[in-house]
């Protein structure tokens, strides 16, 4: 027999109100877990997605629909920049690499990028068969594309105009796939990339009966692209490559790490309160601990005093008491973790399923273990007063009112 | 084994009983009767070491107890006494064994199981040393009391009303029992009690009187 057996003996006691108390913990530590999980989770994803990227470039509207549509390609473009706008921010000396992206359409649900090689370096992609495009009509799949889609090399693929729906497809400019890449762990492994002639090719011969295309040809003859990824060569381009490209020409600058930033903060509002209902619950459990101990010790006085009968000091009786409750918190907190976890899988697995996007699997956060530590001591905390109690019983009071 | 001198005993600092001197030599049985609420138990607690002292001095052993620490009484009294009272129940959720092991535990010694077996076949409780408390009769129940009194090989043993609750059998039992035990053990023994059938037992009978 040692202090822990003894503390479970009499946890048995309140069986019922100890397992409640426990549950409850155990669940506002989940909500925290898979809360701190995901959202680390999609902030990684993002993060990786951003990749050497400091600055895109796109045509004026929303920054951070310009970023989510030219970057993690998930809303729909904001417009057209002209090429040769486009050439001039290339060229610029504080310019180390610029990439473009032209988009327009999909293949089945995934995006079409045309592109050049270089968009490839941006996450170091790499080849799993066969070889980068190097003629226009030709394609690289991104690894979940393939196989999702099951392509092979020399399959003939067609895109759909539009990012996300397949009725309107361009039957007569078929794409040929060259290569399949390794899967990355980013956007990459959901992309289809082609040179961008292929994409002008695609869209040079506007559908007569669309009498927007047509017009739209009409009003911009020259060669257009959606956006240019840029990366500094130093950064002190911070400072004033925005503010250039923004005041003087027709074109917006966005730098993406800010607008993920305010996003992010943005969507957190919710994840705030999500996290203060989770905390509400552990607090609640310690509540619950507090008065299952409390009332615990005031059944249990004869126990107590028998305790100090039989030898034991003040100081033991009250580490016993205080067992039960860290007893109850270590419970409540592992149970809620293994909860949180299988629940983060879930959440994960659902993100996959419904939103395409492959999150990096779960893993242990610093911030769970503070969350766990943390209902551990507020265990604890809780237990005090009744172990107080405790070491305060009167021997000798107790035993003459029997 | 036992001496005490000069103790005057109270509530709250006030002083309500007086023993003026009480000698119980090694292995002396000794029997202290006395209307109820005349101090008998008070003076028990004192001896335990549970109720301080006003005044006076308690030798057990050759250590005066009324100089020890509270911590250090609390070991003395777990490992040189034997208590067996009318009001320590077992604990309810816990087996006649880890009922007796809680003896060990609180103060933090290794359990001596071969001899913890050996009085619960002495007492005839081996059978039962797998059950709770509610499984047993109280006959029963006060037997593990007492093997849980003395577990430890006390120098005293001090019991208060042990079988002022029992039928006339189970007292007779249990008397006999607990001077067995003293006597095999080597233990002095105390009893107070009002159950006037006890008398029959011991030569050396104290009456106790609050004469305030």
């Amino acid at each position: 027999m040692n202090i822990l057996s003894l503390s479970l003996s009499g946890l048995r006691h309140n069986c019922l109100s100890n397992i409640f108390n426990i549950l409850v913990l155990a669940l506002g530590i989940a909500v925290i877990v898979t809360l701190v999980n995901v959202s680390g989770q999609v902030e990684r994803r993002f993060e990786n997605d951003l990749a050497g990227i400091d600055l895109v470039v796109g045509a004026k509207g929303s920054p951070v629909q310009l970023m989510l549509s030219s970057i993690f390609h998930m809303d729909a473009p904001n417009g057209n920049i002209s090429l040769t706008e486009a050439e001039k921010i290339t060229r610029n000396k504080m310019v180390k690499s610029a990439v473009p992206v032209a988009l327009g359409d999909n293949f089945s649900g995934y995006r079409i990028v045309g592109t050049n090689a270089d968009y490839l370096k941006l996450y170091n992609g790499t080849l799993a068969s066969g070889r980068i495009f190097n003629a226009p009509m030709e394609a690289v799949a991104g690894s979940e594309v393939a196989a999702k889609r099951s392509l092979k090399i020399n399959d003939r693929i067609v895109g759909a105009h539009g990012l996300v729906s397949s009725d309107d497809l361009h039957k007569d400019f078929p794409y040929t796939i060259v290569g399949i890449l390794a899967p990355s762990g980013t956007v990459l492994d959901r992309l289809v990339l082609t040179p961008v002639e292929s994409v002008w090719r695609v869209h040079e011969h506007p559908e007569p009966d669309d009498k927007s295309e047509v017009e739209k040809q009409k009003e911009h003859p020259g060669k257009e692209i959606t956006a240019l990824l840029v990366s500094y060569r130093s950064p002190l381009a911070t400072a004033t490559l925005p503010r250039m490209i923004n005041q003087s020409s027709a074109m917006q600058a966005a730098s993406p790490a800010t607008e993920l930033a305010r996003l992010i903060k943005m969507l957190g509002i919710g994840g705030d309160a999500i996290q203060a209902f989770g905390g509400a619950l552990v607090v609640i459990a310690a509540v619950g601990f507090f008065m299952t101990l409390f009332n615990a010790v005031n059944e249990r006085r004869y126990d107590i005093a028998l305790l100090r009968v039989l030898g034991a000091t003040r100081s033991k009786v009250f580490a016993f008491v205080l067992a039960e409750g860290l007893m109850l918190g270590v419970a409540g907190t592992v149970l809620g973790v293994i909860l949180g976890q299988a629940l983060s899988y879930a959440v994960e697995l659902w993100i996959e399923t419904t939103k395409h996007i492959t999150l990096g699997g779960t893993g242990f956060n610093p911030y769970e273990i503070l969350a766990g530590v943390g209902a551990i001591a507020l265990s604890c905390l809780a237990s005090i007063i009744p172990a107080f109690m405790a070491y305060r019983v009167n021997v000798a009071q107790v035993l003459s009112r029997g | 084994m036992l001496r005490i001198e000069h103790v005057t005993m109270g509530y709250e600092g006030k002083p309500v009983i007086y023993v003026d001197s009480l000698l119980l030599p090694e292995r002396g049985q000794c029997l202290i009767t006395g209307a109820s609420g005349g101090g008998k138990t008070t003076l028990l607690y004192v001896i335990a070491g549970l109720m301080p002292v006003i005044s006076g001095r308690i030798i057990i052993d050759g250590i005066d107890i009324t100089l020890l620490k509270e911590a250090e009484m609390d070991r003395f009294r777990g490992v040189q006494l034997g208590i067996i009272f009318q009001t320590l129940h077992l604990v309810p959720s816990l087996t006649v064994m880890e009922n007796l092991l809680l003896a060990s535990f609180a103060v933090n010694m290794p359990p001596n199981t071969e001899y913890m077996d050996e009085i619960l076949h002495r007492l005839g409780m081996y059978e039962k040393k797998n059950s709770l408390p509610q499984h047993l009769s109280q006959g029963q129940a006060q037997r593990v009391a007492i093997a849980r009194a003395v577990l430890h090989r006390p120098k005293l043993i001090i019991a208060d009303e042990p079988t002022s609750s029992l039928d006339d059998k189970n007292c007779e039992a249990v008397i006999t029992l607990i001077k067995q035990v003293a006597e095999e053990t080597g233990a002095a023994l105390l009893i107070a009690t009002h159950d006037s059938r006890l008398k029959a037992h011991f030569s050396n009978v104290i009456h106790f009187e609050n004469t305030q």
